[in-house]
């Protein structure tokens, strides 16, 4: 690489989140998100099913 | 899925995950589950039931995810799946396999410490048949694959039986019989009008192998063998006359059906309508079959 040469015009692989633009970097927030959500949705329901097999299995509610 | 031109990738989207788990496909395990399970003699809590039919649903989508994983670049190659998340770059291949391996993991262990051991061992083993003994094994390697491997679709109401008994008796395995003969003439009619996309991928289906005729031949043999499974629960008095009557009518409509798949003699996909109508109407047989004999069963109780 010659000193006139930018970085962004050769290959430098992978590029960092750091390095994305506000349309990328919202595009990778705005799925983060729905995972987030998806996974909170998943958690919840969780644990209302292992309170109620919890309470099944002891027997409060014969 | 990547950022037009650079080479930052986003994170699958949850909606990719779901579409590992197959979800058409696991509407069927769910009901044909749920149907062992209301056929079984003796009462289960309905939220270990629910419990249950989750973890098999679960495994079902575990089994689906570990298939894509394994089946990437096969399925880029065929029109039917090459826009699934894997084939189609919208996901990480390590992802598919963590998120089977883990899905996997979670509904065989809550169905052992919920529901029962024999029902978990069974999930388990259901997982197992299908990611490994069908995917890797008999799928690639013979026309026979899914024959032996529609074992693995049949596990669901053994497995939901299972679960309210916690054994196994003649009428699951009956049940499991049904599903097992029913395989093979409703993926070879699918196989028939998708024949360039298996042979596209290099998949050994029967139609690509022994050629239609000997196809054809087969489905309609494997009609009789299904019809005559299909009767038994009656013929042994395990089940009274809503699934004897129910059972005879669709048996008879789905030897029809065979019959004019047996008869025709069409090569262009396009033009197999006698295919695509059987194919059609397998996926509604066993869901009347299973929902008249849980139903029957229920009367019976």
């Amino acid at each position: 690489m010659t000193e006139h040469e930018t970085p962004s015009a050769i290959d430098m692989g992978p590029r960092k989140v750091g390095d994305l633009s506000l349309e990328e970097s919202n595009a990778v927030r705005a799925r983060q998100a729905g995972r987030s959500r998806a996974m909170a949705v998943v958690l919840f329901g969780l644990c209302i099913l292992f309170f109620a097999i919890t309470i099944v299995k002891v027997g409060v509610w014969g | 899925m990547t950022i037009a031109t650079n080479n930052i990738s986003l994170p699958a989207d949850w909606r990719d995950f779901w579409a590992l788990t197959k979800p058409r496909v696991m509407s069927l395990v769910v009901f044909t589950a749920l149907c062992g399970l209301l056929a079984a003699p003796g009462d289960i809590h309905p939220v270990i039931a629910f419990t249950a039919i989750l973890c098999i649903a679960t495994g079902a989508g575990a089994s689906g995810a570990l298939n894509q994983w394994y089946e990437a670049e096969l399925d880029a190659k065929m029109k039917r799946t090459a826009a699934r998340p894997l084939p189609d770059g919208r996901m990480e291949r390590d992802s598919a396999l963590q998120f089977g391996i883990g899905l996997a993991a979670f509904s065989v262990g809550i169905m052992g410490v919920a529901v029962n051991w024999l029902s978990a061992a069974i999930l388990a083993f259901s997982i197992f048949f299908y990611a490994v003994v069908y995917t890797m094994w008999l799928k690639p390697n013979t026309p026979q694959n899914i024959v032996i491997g529609g074992a693995a679709g049949a596990f669901p109401p053994v497995i939901g039986w299972a679960a309210v008994t916690g054994d196994i008796t003649l009428l699951p395995l009956l049940m499991f019989a049904i599903i097992f003969f029913w395989t093979p003439p409703h993926f070879w009619a699918l196989a028939l009008f998708m024949k360039s996309d298996y042979g596209a991928a290099g998949i050994p289906m029967l139609p690509n192998v022994a050629g239609q005729r000997a196809t054809r031949n087969q489905i309609f043999g494997y009609s009789f063998v299904l019809a005559a499974i299909a009767i038994a629960p009656s013929a042994l008095g395990m089940t009274g006359i809503l699934y004897t009557a129910t059972a005879v009518v669709l048996n008879v409509l789905f030897l029809g059906f065979a019959f004019a798949v047996w008869r025709s003699e069409t090569t262009e996909a396009a033009s197999m309508k006698a295919e695509k109508r059987l194919f059609a109407f397998s996926i509604l047989y066993l869901f009347i079959a299973f929902a008249a004999l849980a139903l029957d069963r229920m009367l019976l109780a």
